[in-house]
């Protein structure tokens, strides 16, 4: 299977619409976009949809791309954007959470911890707690998810991150550390023990 | 000298890395010593693997053919035209 990169032929085959250049964009990047589709919040039909827009997207941005970052990092870039307007269509709104004040709940005033936390088990990794996972995403707001799963996903580097969302690499390392704090606190809640007893 | 609230919150966001050596070198200290930040930073670890062997399994949901569905579409419809995007998307990092 033929790899696309940004480079310079693979950038004027993608421009000249050269059907083995598109077949192997589709190709290499259709099941790593939905997996990050899924990953925002969107079910297997809309992730689904959501794939098959970015590509059309692309299609018709094609020209602006200039190779300065991965193909694979221009696409999350549109697929961000089509799965906010799809967020927008549906009423979901950031909600203001008291998050920093329970994070500072966990120290003194030294700095030190006040529970101390818990040896990590191996039952994050049982089957239960796979479904838990999923749930506490669900708790995540949109940005929070999209941070994330970015992240996460092929390890993308924050930099990159920061421009497929459009937010300075300090904001994505505060909403990676919110979204991690609350996976832990909605873990906990489902019996994965995060502070020492 | 960094605190636990200093290393534990530089660890969660992800940012250990683009500090100076001299941060990194304390934050490193830090977690040879003091148990229970070594132990947050191993749940951290362990809640990303998670989420990443979540993303795996969610992707077993795509339907098998989907890429290449999206490559003969691509390929038969070059031009996208059977559909316009009046919004097209800024250019991340073009």
């Amino acid at each position: 299977m033929r790899t696309v990169t940004a480079s310079t032929d693979d950038l004027d085959a993608l421009r000249r619409r050269d059907p083995d250049a598109l077949a192997a964009a589709g190709r290499e990047h259709s099941r790593r976009l939905y997996r990050a589709a899924r990953g925002m919040g969107f079910d297997n039909h809309e992730a689904e949809d959501l794939v098959q827009d970015v590509f059309l997207i692309f299609l018709t941005s094609i020209d602006r791309f200039e190779g300065r970052s991965r193909l694979s990092t221009w696409l999350f870039g549109i697929l961000l954007r089509k799965a906010q307007e799809r967020r927008r269509s549906r009423g979901r709104e950031e909600q203001h959470d008291t998050l920093d004040e329970e994070w500072a709940a966990h120290f003194d005033a030294a700095g030190r911890w006040v529970r101390p936390p818990a040896s990590p088990d191996a039952a994050l990794a049982s089957r239960q707690m796979a479904g838990a996972i999923g749930t506490c995403l669900d708790d995540l707001s949109p940005q929070q998810r999209e941070v994330f799963v970015l992240r996460l996903q092929d390890e993308l580097p924050a930099r990159d991150v920061s421009n497929v969302l459009g937010l300075t690499v300090t904001h994505i390392g505060v909403v990676l550390h919110r979204a991690r704090v609350l996976m832990r606190k909605c873990l906990d809640m489902k019996g994965w023990q995060v502070n020492a007893s | 000298m960094m605190t636990c609230r200093d290393v534990s919150t530089t660890v969660a966001t992800g940012r250990v890395g683009e500090q100076p050596l001299t941060t990194r070198l304390q934050i490193g200290m830090h977690l040879a010593i003091c148990v229970h930040c070594r132990r947050f930073w191993q749940q951290l670890r362990a809640i990303d693997r998670g989420v990443v062997g979540w993303l795996r399994s969610v992707e077993n949901d795509a339907p098998p053919d989907l890429s290449e569905r999206v490559a003969r579409r691509l390929v038969a419809d070059p031009g996208a035209s059977s559909k316009t995007h009046p919004t097209s998307p800024g250019a991340p990092g073009a």
